[in-house]
């Protein structure tokens, strides 16, 4: 199949610009995804022979640990070109300084010594290109007496004050699964990257952005920071009574999560075809607190005798606002998501044809895309040395040899 | 070379929206927290609120000193925390004058954020396509559940429930428990960040296109796209990934552990052998840990469950914040388990500025708060709180004026109830029963101190690892 897929006929947002992916693992290449999505052109740089370290991350397709197979790789590089570079060599960073002089941005989640350490902090590439925008992710950020320390998703999530309010009281912090740290860093990444290239329309410069992801998990924190600055109060981690409301409670089938009604208390008390529920102890915030125990065991036995989705949608068809805890099959299977469009088949010459997740939004005008299937290692070195920087033949034998590309 | 420039720059407050104006008709977290944040990047952000439904997280608070006072909407913290920067007005949107003011509002706006179920717009007369008419390149984000189209585009949404339905749920928790949420109300942020993402750039394009956009996104598929992999994994592999606590799939050890100390835990992350080696050297060489079973990853991740227990017995007596520092410094990843309180006293927080004060308008009795600032700085601009959040209705005859608005029809707009400072249908709003909280473990130790300075940094010099109270 070809490499290039139907070219949405709108202008993209970043349409023309130029992104130079030094990211590996997660957050960076989902910050340089989320650019790509909207038009820009990626070009991945990745290290000879092993490539972005996500290659050798499962899970893989088939179980097969390949490098072209991860499916962590896969998700976070469409619409992207690899070309592969040995920073570490003068003439690989060479190459990358002659790609830095006509990019728009570097999107970088190295720890904050590595880039300078090769000599290629912001104010080098800055030299060379005073419009070039440095994007960096990292842990703790790039300054600081924690820039040094080593960090992955569980000691972001530690420190960020998540975990210390997640679980139960009984029971150790716990962080979300899935690594969604690099996922939030990912994003937490792309809004000043945007931001900046807006700004260089009025000053003319770039500028080094630098993200914590530590911090982005921090954000969520709405109600732990105002208890504190508002009252002298620390949240904890609540004892597991009063689980049956606004938390996971078991259906016959599985699990859900029974909310408030949008309307009054007795939609609730209706819904569930339970008169218990109906004494107004349990129709606020306070009341269900206070009776917790007694509300479990009502309101539990009412969950525990339907159905996950029945409840679901006579919920949410009666107005109550409500959730069902559904597993990845759940969501691979939704007439929503499918509906939306969310999911696009895209074939890959190793990895074969594989759904992939799509967008968030959908757009009045341009549909997203997948222009470009996840490149393989190095698979475009040759084209971007010599469409972009005119290198010829002979140049790229020799940087070939020197074990450069 | 650009130094001077950009001190000029940074010196003129030259912010990347600098020039653009916001119009904020959302609840809750997920959107005002998305116009906070337009508004630190340079945009100047009216909030449009109503004087006839207060929103439904007002009465999670939390009040100054627990205090809800005579205007208790003007001091519910979780509500100010994510409407700072802005300015507000109160509009009756059921009175056809306040559709009205928003309309001509909207006629000089450049992007237009809410977040009302589909149908409430369209009622109005203020969807995408009516305000096309009077504002051509309108920039318009629409946030819902599900969506505007597909079954279930009536649903309504909390990010609460959502976390299950998107599957976040199912996938965090121990690994022998049952479906957790983490946090609180995630999927707000995941939207937050996506709804900025997409407003941006819609801006962007329009800088260099002159169209606008309409944005409609879905919070279900802000926390589907985070979870990706597992969709994928689903439908490559056919497997349906479960919860692993906080285990890692090929590091070992990989969780927190305890502490001296109330509820205090330290993270420790192994990623090699080395780092392995390492962490037996700073345990002294225990005899457990010369087993050569654990010898490689492989080996420590089968015996994940009885590394755990050995390491919690090493660290229970030992502080967290000392802990942390020592294993860093030999280059194993390593964290305190922070507290909310912890985070004012953080020394990495306080270097970037992280948590910022702000000084509340006089009248609201708020006083001095700090709130979560950015996770990102920008070299080349200044992107502190400019303004803090409005009181119900604070701006109001400043913007109908601006909009060409005499005195007296503002007059009339008040007496008419189109336009108000103080809330005509509100629930009361208590204190909240703190009491009951701290014995369900809502909350721990109260800490009578919390005002007297900001950021010091005591946690990491305080010897026992207990800050001052």
């Amino acid at each position: 199949m070809n490499a290039t897929i139907a070219p949405s006929p709108d202008v993209m947002a970043l349409d023309g610009i130029k992104v130079l992916d030094l990211g590996h693992q997660i957050a960076g290449p989902y910050c340089a995804r989320l650019l790509a999505d909207q038009g820009a052109d990626v070009i991945k740089v990745e290290r000879p022979g092993l490539g972005d370290t996500a290659r050798n991350m499962g899970p893989f397709v088939g179980d097969d640990p390949h490098p072209e197979k991860s499916l962590t790789f896969l998700y976070l590089n469409t619409n992207k070109r690899s070309i592969t570079l040995d920073l570490k060599s003068e003439q690989g960073r060479n190459i990358l300084l002659d790609l830095v002089r006509e990019a728009d941005v570097v999107v970088e989640n190295f720890e904050p010594r590595v880039l300078p350490s090769l000599g290629l902090d912001y104010a080098t590439l800055a030299e060379i290109n005073p419009r070039i925008i440095l994007t960096s992710i990292s842990n703790f950020g790039q300054k600081g007496p924690r820039a040094g320390w080593r960090g992955n998703d569980l000691i972001n999530y530690a420190l960020s004050g998540v975990m210390s309010i997640s679980g139960t009281a009984d029971k150790p912090p716990l962080k979300h699964g899935a690594f969604q740290s690099g996922f939030v860093g990912g994003l937490a990444g792309v809004i000043p990257t945007i931001a900046a290239l807006m700004m260089r329309d009025i000053t003319g410069r770039g500028q080094h952005i630098d993200v914590s992801i530590a911090e982005a998990l921090a954000s969520t924190l709405v109600l732990t920071v105002p208890y504190y600055a508002y009252m002298g109060e620390t949240q904890t981690r609540r004892e597991s009574i009063g689980d049956t409301f606004s938390n996971c409670a078991p259906a016959r089938d599985g699990w859900v999560i029974a909310h408030t009604p949008r309307g009054e208390w007795s939609d609730f008390v209706t819904l569930m075809d339970t008169p218990a529920l109906a004494d107004p102890k349990f129709s606020n915030v306070n009341g269900r607190v206070a009776n917790a125990e007694e509300l479990d065991r009502v309101l539990g036995a009412a969950l525990k005798g339907r159905d996950r989705f029945d409840l679901f949608h006579a919920a949410n068809k009666a107005k109550v606002l409500f959730g069902v805890v559904q597993t990845p099959k759940d969501l691979a299977d939704c007439e929503q998501l499918a509906s939306r469009g969310f999911f696009h088949e895209v074939d890959h010459p190793v990895a074969g044809k594989l759904r992939y997740p799509g967008q968030t939004f959908e757009l009045r005008d341009g549909d997203y895309t997948i222009r470009r299937r996840s490149p393989l290692l190095g698979e475009h070195t040759t084209e971007v040395l010599t469409s972009r920087l005119g290198y010829d033949r002979d140049h790229l034998r020799t940087l070939d040899e020197a074990g450069a590309i | 070379m650009s130094v001077e420039f950009l001190r000029q720059s940074l010196a003129q407050g030259v912010k990347p929206l600098s020039g653009l104006r916001v119009i904020d008709s959302s609840h809750v977290f997920a959107i005002p927290f998305a116009t906070a944040i337009l508004g630190e990047l340079g945009a100047e952000v009216i909030k449009v609120q109503a004087h006839t439904r207060i929103d439904v997280m007002a009465s999670y608070g939390p009040f100054p000193e627990n205090d809800p006072g005579d205007r208790p909407f003007d001091r519910v913290g979780c509500l100010n925390m994510v409407n700072r920067s802005k300015k507000g007005i109160s509009l009756d949107l059921t009175k056809p004058e306040a559709v009205e003011i928003f309309r001509k509002l909207v006629a000089v706006s450049d992007v237009l954020a809410e977040s009302f179920t589909p149908r409430v717009m369209k009622k109005l007369g203020l969807d995408y396509d009516s305000l096309i008419k009077i504002r051509p390149d309108l920039v318009m984000l629409s946030n819902t559940g599900y969506g505007h189209t597909g079954p279930w585009s009536d649903y309504g949404s909390v990010a609460t429930a959502l976390e299950g339905t998107t599957g976040m749920c199912w996938l965090s928790g121990f690994e022998d428990g049952p479906p957790s949420k983490v946090g609180q109300s995630y999927t707000d942020f995941l939207a937050t960040w996506n709804a900025v993402y997409a407003i941006l750039a819609s801006l962007f394009r329009r800088k260099r296109t002159g169209k606008g956009q309409w944005i409609d996104l879905s919070m279900y598929q802000c926390g589907a796209a985070t979870l990706g992999l597992a969709i994928m994994d689903y439908a490559a592999n056919g497997r349906i990934q479960e919860r692993a606590g906080n285990h890692h799939p090929f590091m070992a050890p990989h969780n927190v552990y305890p502490c001296a100390g109330e509820d205090r835990w330290i993270a420790i992350a192994v990623d090699s052998d080395s780092a392995w080696e390492a962490l037996r050297q700073e345990m002294g060489h225990p005899v457990w840990a010369a087993n050569n079973r654990f010898a490689d990853t492989a080996g420590r991740l089968a015996a994940e469950a009885e590394i755990d227990d050995h390491l919690a017995g090493w660290t229970a007596d030992l502080n967290a914040f000392q802990l942390a520092e020592r294993l860093q410094a030999r280059g194993i990843m390593a964290g305190v388990v922070e507290n909310g309180r912890d985070l004012f006293f953080d020394q990495q927080l306080a270097a970037r500025g992280f948590l910022e004060p702000v000084d509340h308008n006089p009248a609201s009795g708020v006083g001095r708060r700090q709130y979560i600032g950015r996770p990102w700085t920008m070299s080349d601009a200044d992107l502190g709180i400019p303004c803090p959040p409005p009181m119900l209705g604070e701006h109001n005859r400043a913007v109908l004026t601006e909009l060409g608005y005499s005195e007296s029809d503002i007059e009339r707009l008040t007496e008419t109830g189109v336009i108000a400072d103080t809330p005509t249908a509100t629930r009361p709003l208590r204190p909240l029963a703190l009491d009951q909280m701290r014995k369900r473990k809502r909350i721990g130790t109260f800490d009578p101190h919390y005002r007297d300075g900001m950021v010091t940094g005591e946690a990491y010099k305080n010897e026992s690892g207990r800050m001052p109270s």
